[in-house]
């Protein structure tokens, strides 16, 4: 009885050194070796995309940080500008159909002046006579001037 | 390098049972130790390259699986009646460790690579040493068990 378990034992160790003994194809480091090398490093070109981010990380920082300079303005010149010798159309001026008249506000009364404050007076006081010499300057009739008469030098 | 490629080429191998497979198993520890530098900070190399390798490998075989659940890559071990009948125990006991579930036939087969100890399989797979020797023990059982039947 205690003879096939020792013997199934030494079975299943000796498959078991199976495991120890297995041995890779030859050139096996020389392969391991070149993949190793020419494979591409992963960590460098991560770096290098980590390199990338950084101005963008930074720039809105900066942006906030960053206090306000004060920016020069820029100087008016009182002479207009040199314009360019062009001939200058004119053209008719049209009324559009669509511009409607403009209505100007009411105008304040101006304060009378003395001379139309005293031609009021004289009005009221007198209607009559200042009735007679509106009529009056209707009726002159306007002047006349005779053509100049220049004679010829001798 | 070429101190340790073959052992982790056989711990790969342990877990992948292809040895195509073990390979690039290989050059990925590699590369994952000189890309993170890690080989100027690590103390034990055999330890942590123990540990990557098998990291590795169980997601390969985790992701082989996932992909071809039907697909097994695995170098193909012969038929336990055929191998008996050829006198190939060894070929046998392959098949039958095939069959085994992952958590014991993982441990047995790295306990198989004659530089680990049951404490650096513990480290290895990330339990405890106890439980290591627990499922050694019972994968040996049963594989004795099934063994017996062919007896």
């Amino acid at each position: 009885m205690s003879e096939q378990p020792d013997k199934l034992d030494s079975i299943l160790d000796a498959a078991l050194r199976g495991y120890s003994n297995v041995e890779p194809s030859a050139g096996f480091e020389q392969r391991i070796l070149r993949r190793v090398q020419t494979a591409p490093d992963v960590r460098r070109s991560w770096w290098k995309f980590g390199w990338g981010l950084v101005p963008v990380c930074v720039a809105p920082f900066v942006w906030i940080v960053m206090p306000t300079r004060d920016v020069p303005l820029p100087v008016l010149s009182l002479t207009p500008p040199p314009v360019p010798a062009v001939a200058q159309v004119v053209y008719p001026k049209t009324p559009s159909p669509a511009a409607k008249p403009r209505i100007l506000p009411a105008a304040r009364p101006l304060p009378l002046t003395a001379e139309e404050r005293a031609l009021l007076r004289f009005v009221q006081s007198q209607p009559e006579q200042a009735r007679a010499a509106l009529v009056l300057s209707a009726q002159i009739e306007p002047l006349t001037i005779e053509p100049l008469k220049i004679e010829e030098l001798p | 390098m070429e101190r340790q490629s073959r052992f982790v080429f056989k711990v790969a191998w342990a877990v992948l049972r292809n040895a195509e497979d073990a390979e690039d198993i290989v050059q990925e520890t590699f590369l994952k130790l000189y890309q993170n530098n890690a080989w100027e900070t690590i103390c034990d190399e055999r330890a942590f390259l123990a540990r990557a390798s098998w990291r590795l490998a169980v997601d390969r075989l985790r992701k082989r699986r996932n992909v071809h659940e039907q697909q097994d890559s695995r170098e193909p071990a012969p038929d336990p009646e055929q191998a008996l009948l050829a006198g190939d125990w060894n070929a046998v006991v392959h098949r039958l460790m095939d069959a085994l579930p992952e958590d014991l036939r993982q441990p047995l087969a790295l306990s198989a690579i004659d530089e680990l100890s049951s404490l650096e399989i513990a480290a290895v797979m990330g339990i405890r040493e106890g439980t290591v020797r627990t499922r050694i023990m019972r994968a040996r059982r049963i594989l004795k068990q099934k063994l017996a039947k062919y007896e």
